[in-house]
């Protein structure tokens, strides 16, 4: 804040630094210094603080690509507030509730309330603060511009709170922390059995256009869609939480794949399998974990993908075409719904993740989907193996559910 | 003398209530008429400051703005039009009315600004062969391949000097073609990457064996899609499949099969690969996607038995065709939305993967019943297993 009682001899001072500054970077009109993360002029940063302080969205009457520069009066508030966010100024930096007149209330804001859910929410805690990063929210300003991508991060917050609760064994409490465990293969199929409701609801939750398509075309997605997406899912969590020893669930439990004995090794078993069985199994099944660590798991390590990109992902898996039944208006509904995601994405990587050239990094996250459908299609035929020898034969829904054979 | 005085008193009442009409253009009070029209203040001062400082305003929407009085300063160019339109005339504003000082502080932004656009304007980023090597390479022996084909498959008695005329092909001819082709993708291959040839001879073959079906699946569907007539399934030899003529296509005479039974088996698969060309055609492939989708499917990453180096070989070789091809999206396609492009791309490799997918299923099937006895090379080939 600057002191309101300049003397006559200060202000003649500042008066030749001011022939000196820069430019704003929003409107081009003389700069005054930095605010908030880039250069910008009084109007552009007093502008940008009020926008943020009183949680204000607009509506562009245009296609969002207004001209912003000083000749120009009355200029479009939502795009001029898009550009603050492309140069770099950073919704966090704004003091809160600084404009409000009168007595401050104490009272907490989004902010903290939202990283407070954030904490329960999550389900696995970040090992490290640059695992953190992976899983940050972002600041409703955003909201404008990245709908679908924000709507689909509050919907999967909610789904991890639910799967603390259907997930939970009986007699476990609802309020004490879970330790994660190893798990053995029936319990491993139960869980997924129990995912299946809860992905459909968050689904439905985070499409609009979801909810309008006919009841077999609904069928038609989701049963392409979610053993992808348990694939694709179990990959993300063991990237976050920085292992890739192990295949993480979404109830925080593990497959141990350094271990498979104890995954294969079900003791209150009715005809418990000798080692020598166990053993073959194993020997089996090993390139498949080792498949999916390579093709999926190293690689989103290596790219450091964060949950919006893997929302971005989930998004082309759910809206695929070619499929069988497929009508022509779904097609082209998921074509729409894949082109606006796209977009937001492109913004997302743009202003919050500061890559000039947001082509090359969708490049590099697309080209994990070929990977996903190998481990999709590796998952299945093994399946299949199983059940054939009949030694572990699966239980029938979770068959049918691998084979996209429910609802 | 009473009657006459009251008479009077009337008249000045009337005269002292007499009010001015309301703004032509905002619907606001009105301060009399200016320029040719009744106007307010405020559309009067915005009319003259426009007319003498020679400025031009530009609609964002359609040109039919509303203008009243809460938002007649939203869009300066159609509440110019309105006063234009309703007859305020530009020759009644005296020029240079406004001071000096003011007007210097008016004129020099939009001279700022102009010399800007212009610059940006005129950057034209030159098309170059450098910008794209690996993808023009690429298409240089594509065509020498084309040429190729014409000799390889050329029938008995055909001449190599006249052109040939498409023909619809059977099942057993189809096969043919097919085992023909391997070799001479695979030289392809070699000539269009330099990195291939020192590879290990047991990646090269992990890596053709991975690319090879989807490659014979990917090819006729762009050329398909290329072609008039979609019932038509083009091959590379240049013949076609009749694919609404399905028990024609899998009966042989010579080993006296009825292909009655093998077309509806097949069916599903073919509706399948029916939506594909269709995806190809809508979406308009052209020959630079086509490279690109051959480099994803045969650079691939995380195939068994790949070594580490390989696959970083492969991690590059992708990164730099992407270069090229987003560098070919933008400034030799225009494309505003090249992201959008990629996506598409992947979506139709993750729909090939299904296909290819399928024919393996099918060439297991046919494989059992002994409908057909694929030749030892094409079978292990499909299956996905290389000599």
């Amino acid at each position: 804040m600057e002191p309101l009682d300049n003397t006559s001899l200060e202000e003649s001072q500042f008066r030749p630094e001011k022939k000196e500054k820069s430019t704003c970077s929003i409107c081009r009109e003389d700069g005054d210094g930095y605010h908030f993360g880039a250069e910008a002029c009084r109007a552009c940063a007093a502008f940008f603080r009020r926008s943020v302080s009183l949680d204000k969205t607009y509506l562009c009457r245009g296609n969002n690509d207004c001209e912003i520069t000083a000749n120009i009066r009355c200029m479009c508030r939502s795009c001029r507030f898009a550009k603050c966010l492309e140069v770099g100024m950073n919704p966090a930096g704004v003091q809160q509730r600084r404009d409000t007149i009168g007595k401050r209330e104490i009272k907490p804001d989004s902010t903290d309330l939202m990283q407070l859910l954030g904490s329960v929410g999550d389900g696995y805690p970040p090992t490290t603060s640059a695992q953190s990063a992976l899983v940050e929210d972002l600041h409703p300003s955003f909201n404008d511009r990245m709908p679908i991508l924000m709507k689909m991060r509050v919907n999967y917050r909610k789904m991890d709170n639910a799967r603390l609760v259907i997930h939970r064994k009986d007699g476990q409490s609802l309020f004490k922390e879970k330790t994660p465990k190893a798990v053995n293969y029936k319990e491993a199929c139960a869980q997924s059995i129990r995912e299946v409701s809860l992905v459909a609801d968050w689904v439905a939750w985070c499409f609009d256009d979801f909810v309008t398509l006919p009841m077999d075309q609904k069928k038609v997605l989701f049963r392409n869609f979610y053993t992808p997406f348990s694939v694709l899912e179990g990959a993300f969590l063991c990237h976050i939480n920085d292992t890739s020893n192990a295949l993480i669930l979404p109830s925080g439990d593990y497959i141990d794949t350094n271990n498979l004995k104890s995954f294969f090794n079900i003791p209150d078993e009715e005809q418990p399998m000798t080692d020598d069985e166990i053993e073959k199994f194993c020997r089996m099944f090993k390139p498949s974990f080792e498949l999916n660590r390579r093709g999926l798991v190293l690689p989103m390590m290596a790219e450091k993908i964060d949950v919006f990109e893997f929302f971005a992902l989930c998004t082309f898996v759910f809206w695929d075409f070619g499929l069988d039944e497929q009508t022509d208006d779904c097609m082209m509904i998921g074509k729409s719904v894949k082109d606006r995601v796209m977009k937001e994405l492109a913004f997302y990587l743009r202003c919050a993740k500061r890559l000039e050239e947001p082509s090359l990094r969708v490049a590099s996250l697309l080209t994990l989907l070929p990977a996903l459908q190998r481990c999709v299609r590796r998952f299945q035929e093994d399946i299949e193996i199983t059940n054939v020898f009949n030694v572990y034969a699966p239980p029938k829904d979770f068959y049918d559910l691998v084979n996209g054979k429910f609802c | 003398m009473d009657s006459l005085n009251f008479q009077f008193f009337e008249q000045g009442l009337s005269q002292k209530e007499t009010k001015k009409p309301n703004c032509a253009i905002c619907g606001d009070v009105g301060d009399g008429h200016h320029f040719g029209l009744d106007a307010c203040r405020a559309c009067a001062a915005f009319f003259r400051r426009t007319v003498a400082l020679g400025k031009k305003f530009e609609c964002r929407q359609q040109g039919a703005c509303k203008i009243n009085t809460i938002i007649r300063s939203i869009c300066k160019s159609c509440r110019l039009n309105k006063c234009l339109n309703l007859g305020m005339k530009r020759s009644c504003v005296q020029p240079r009315r406004d001071k000096p000082q003011k007007e210097e502080k008016l004129i020099l932004p939009s001279m700022n600004v102009s010399p800007a656009d212009i610059e940006v304007s005129c950057i034209e980023v030159p098309i170059a062969v450098e910008a794209m090597p690996i993808l023009q390479k690429m298409l240089a022996n594509y065509e020498k391949l084309k040429n190729s084909r014409n000799i390889i498959h050329r029938r008995e008695g055909d001449n190599i000097f006249e052109k040939r005329t498409p023909r619809s092909l059977k099942f057993r001819e189809t096969l043919e073609i097919l085992s023909n082709e391997m070799s001479l993708v695979a030289d392809w291959i070699g000539w269009c990457f330099n990195e291939f040839e020192f590879l290990p001879t047991d990646q090269k073959s992990i890596l053709f064996s991975n690319f090879s079906v989807n490659f014979i699946v990917l090819e006729r569907a762009f050329l398909t899609s290329k072609h008039n007539n979609l019932n038509q399934w083009v091959l590379q030899s240049g013949d076609y499949i009749q694919i609404d003529n399905l028990e024609e296509f899998f009966t042989d005479e010579q080993l006296k099969i009825d292909g009655t039974k093998l077309a509806k088996l097949f069916k599903p698969s073919l509706e399948q690969n029916d939506n594909f060309h269709k995806l190809l055609k809508s979406e308009k492939i052209e020959m630079y996607d086509f490279l690109v989708f051959v480099v994803l499917l045969f650079w691939d990453h995380g195939i068994v038995g790949q070594t580490e180096e390989c696959r970083e070989i492969s991690k590059k070789m992708k990164s730099n065709v992407t270069n090229e091809y987003i560098y070919y999206l933008k400034y030799i396609q225009k494309n505003e939305n090249p992201v959008c492009q990629l996506t598409m791309l992947v979506s139709i490799l993750t729909c090939l993967q299904r296909i290819v997918c399928r024919l393996r299923e099918d060439m297991s099937l046919a494989h059992v019943f002994d409908g057909y006895t694929l030749p030892p090379n094409l079978y292990n080939i499909i299956i996905g297993r290389y000599i």
